[in-house]
Order: structure tokens, then C-alpha cells, then sequence
């Protein structure tokens, strides 16, 4: 979507009623473009008038704060001592078997065969809900110092989607996994990289191969803290870039009863 | 800081409670609660029609707050427009969900109610520079963006019902939204 497109689309996106589609596109472009981004927050907040027009007709009851406070801290990390790695490595397991069980229902964090079958009649847009389902992860057996991250990578032009997950834990090397699907091979070797709001940049690794269906997937311990790193980018050879996205923090869920 | 609950905050400020809030601290969440709870729940109950559906949109709203901390940056723009768009964004997906059926009528701003003595100081401020922004919208205007904003119709949809171009509502939404803005502007001018 390029610039002209993107300031068409504007006027509903700052409504909140542009089609699903066209948000995901301006979300993506505003990333890259200062101009239209700043566009973007100027029709926002021309919006959010409309809403504070309401203000203070109806107070919320009492008992809503608290509920409030118990429903974010119920999802939220709240700093608890460092864990032995040992218990770490075993949690990471576990969330491996986790991403594998859920091919059967769909996630993109598939097993090759599976991907390739998934890759032909999948779009971007049903990865992401896909991602959802990601939430529904047990997580909350990692403890309440480990959050886990997610989103969609998009191309800003030519074909390819992918997923990416992070894994950030207090006291704990941070793990992280990227899946791409639909590449060229005339891209490689492609390079995976993450980047936080500050413009610090940690490079996950390089991509050398991708099978049939252009796909290949990365996964690494990262020994620094990847905490606020959220911005995922796959570069090729020439530095241009071939997928990026966006992780967001998933709400952890109880744990199924035994 | 996290107990100040008057005057604007400052993009630092905003940044520690957004800090706080994803490491669930109480007082963040609760400092956060006080200055925005209320425009929220209000937004529900208007756009929602019941106390219920404005209830669970307001939890909704701090999860999902939580859920997109790392994604706010204060240089790019106020907490409270962040918020309010995820508060929005989330009644008018619910809105379209439900068909229609359990739609408020039309909200217009004229029909708002006399503002009662227990709202914030600082709200009414807010609301009163809202209201005076969107005074600068013909009632043609008004209109067009109150069926956008709080009936979730999209401008393809607006062009069907009134049998007008496509691109000449999404001309007079652009249009309509650059007044407020700058009426906003001028707001802030010292």
C-alpha cells in the first residue's frame, strides 16, 4: 500500500471502521512512513474527540476498579525472583510441544508437511487469527515471570507471510522463533532481526534455505533480554526489506485441569 | 507520580505508567483507571447501550492495553487518544457483531446531558474542548461522522444508504475530521 493509498483509507481508519484488510495494511505502512503516521495520529486523536464528547455522562459502579486491576494483573508479569535455567529449559519444552500439538487445530506454527498445505490455502489475514489461538497456550506454567509475544509478518510488497514468537522471561535467556512462508530464493540469505521502540536492533540469525513452498523457520536462545523488542524485520541479501510485523503481548490462561 | 491524577501527563509520565502496567503494578493500573475509566465506560454505555456491555468493554480495554503496552510510544501520540481508539475500535467491532439488534439510536452530541457535579475537573475540560471542536462541523458533517463513529458505518456503506459517490464520503469524513483537528490545534495555542 503505498502513500496515496494509505491517506485515502485514513479518515475510516481513524474512525475505527475501516475494513479489516485496509487496517492491517495502513498499521504496517504507518510503521515506515513518519508522514503518514503522523497523519494517522492527528485523524486519531480528531476522532477520539467525538468520544471525550461524551465524558461524564454515567460513572462507572465502585466495583469496577477492582475488577479492573484483578483482570490486568491476572495477565500481567509481576516480578517474582530469577528461576533456575534448569526449570526454564523444561517450560520451553513444554511450550514447544504445545506449539506442535496445535497444528491439528490450525496453528501457523506448523511442522513442515503441514505448512506446505496450510502455506496454498492460507492468507495473511487467517494467520492471524491463527496467532489467537495463542493465547490459548497454557503459559502460565512458565510462571508469572515469562510473557510470551506474537504477530504476523507481512510484506510491504511482494508475496510472503510469517509468523514470529518470542518467549521473554525474567532471570532467563529469551527464546524466540520465526516461520516464513512464500519467499523467493533469489532473496537469500535473508536476515531476521528484531528491534525495540528505542531503535535498538538484535539480530536473530540468517535464513540460507527455504523448501518448496518457500518457507523455512528460525529458532534461537537470545542471551540478551529481548523486553520491549517488538519489531520484527526479514531483510534479503540487499538489505531491503522482505517481511516485517509487529509482536503483541498474548493473555496467559489457566492451565487445562488434569 | 502515579497518584497525580490532575493535569495533562507528560509523554515521560505516560511512559512509566505504561512501564507499570505491563509489569501489572497496582498503582499504575489504578493510576490509569482514574484518568480513563471514565470517558471509556461512558463510550460503552452511549455506543453499547447497557451498563453490562460498558462494563466488560472498559476491562477489555485495560487488557488489551496491557496486551499492546509495548506497542504505545509517547513521542507518537497521547496516551488518552490511544486508549480511546482501543476503546473504540473494540465497541464498534462488538456493534457490528451484534447485527444491529441491540444498536443505540443515533448519538448526537447535541443530545448530550448537562454534565453532573461529581465528574473530574480535568474531564470536563476534555469534553468541553471536544464539544466546542466538533462545533465547528456543519450539522452535514456532524452527521456523516456520528454514523462512522458511533453506529460503525463504513463509508461504502454510507454511499449506499444516501446514494452518493464512494469517494466524495470519504472526501467529507477526510474533510470533517481535518476541521476537528484543527480546531483542536488551536485549542492548544497558547
Amino acid at each position: 500500500m503505498n502513500c496515496a493509498t494509505v491517506r485515502d483509507v485514513l479518515p475510516e481508519f481513524a474512525l475505527g471502521v475501516a475494513p479489516g484488510a485496509d487496517t492491517t495494511a495502513v498499521e504496517l505502512h504507518v510503521e515506515t512512513c513518519a508522514a503518514c503516521r503522523k497523519e494517522a495520529v492527528d485523524l486519531q486523536r480528531a476522532a477520539s474527540s467525538f468520544g471525550y464528547a461524551l465524558a461524564g455522562d454515567g460513572a462507572p459502579p465502585a466495583t469496577l476498579e477492582q475488577g479492573v486491576v484483578d483482570a490486568v494483573r491476572s495477565v500481567a508479569v509481576v516480578p517474582h525472583p530469577a528461576r533456575s535455567r534448569g526449570r526454564r529449559t523444561g517450560f520451553l519444552l513444554l511450550v514447544a510441544a504445545v506449539l506442535v500439538a496445535s497444528v491439528g487445530v490450525g496453528s501457523v506454527f506448523a511442522g513442515r508437511e503441514e505448512r506446505l498445505r496450510l502455506q496454498q490455502e492460507r492468507t495473511a489475514q487467517a494467520q492471524a487469527v491463527g496467532l489467537q489461538q495463542f493465547g490459548q497456550i497454557p503459559i502460565d506454567l512458565g510462571g508469572p515471570n515469562t510473557r510470551v509475544l506474537v504477530g504476523t509478518l507481512a510484506a510491504p510488497s511482494a508475496s510472503g507471510t510469517g509468523s514470529a514468537l518470542t518467549i521473554v522471561t525474567k532471570g532467563a535467556d529469551d527464546q524466540m522463533v520465526v516461520i516464513v512462508n512464500d519467499l523467493s530464493r533469489r532473496a537469500l540469505p535473508l536476515s531476521v532481526a528484531i528491534s525495540d521502540t528505542k531503535g535498538h536492533t538484535v539480530s536473530i540469525g540468517q535464513i540460507h534455505a527455504l523448501d518448496t513452498a518457500g518457507g523455512a523457520t528460525i529458532a534461537r536462545e537470545i542471551p540478551t533480554s529481548l523486553n520491549g523488542f517488538v519489531d520484527v524485520t526479514v531483510r534479503d541479501t540487499r538489505g531491503r526489506m522482505v517481511l516485517r510485523g509487529t509482536l503483541e503481548a498474548q493473555t496467559a490462561v489457566a492451565s487445562p485441569s488434569p | 507520580m502515579q497518584g497525580r491524577d490532575d493535569g495533562p501527563l507528560l509523554p515521560r509520565e505516560e511512559a512509566q505508567l505504561m512501564e507499570g502496567l505491563l509489569a501489572g503494578d497496582d498503582a499504575a493500573i489504578r493510576a490509569l483507571y482514574a484518568r480513563f475509566a471514565r470517558p471509556v465506560y461512558t463510550m460503552g454505555l452511549r455506543l453499547l447501550g447497557s451498563r453490562e456491555a460498558a462494563e466488560e468493554l472498559t476491562q477489555d480495554v485495560f487488557v488489551t492495553a496491557w496486551r499492546k503496552a509495548a506497542r504505545f510510544d509517547p513521542h507518537r501520540g497521547r496516551l488518552s487518544t490511544w486508549l480511546m481508539t482501543i476503546a473504540h475500535n473494540q465497541a464498534i467491532d462488538r456493534l457490528r457483531r451484534e447485527t444491529g439488534v441491540t444498536r443505540p439510536k443515533l448519538v448526537l452530541v447535541d443530545e448530550v446531558p448537562e454534565s453532573s457535579q461529581s465528574v473530574d475537573e480535568d474531564l470536563l475540560l476534555e469534553r468541553d474542548a471536544a464539544l466546542r471542536a466538533i462545533a465547528s462541523l456543519s450539522d452535514a458533517e456532524r452527521r456523516l461522522v456520528m454514523r462512522t463513529y458511533f453506529r460503525g458505518m463504513t463509508a461504502r456503506e454510507i454511499s449506499e444508504d444516501d446514494g452518493i459517490p464512494l469517494g466524495t464520503v470519504k472526501t467529507r469524513l477526510r474533510s470533517a475530521l481535518i476541521k476537528v483537528r484543527l480546531a483542536n490545534q488551536q485549542k492548544e495555542l497558547p
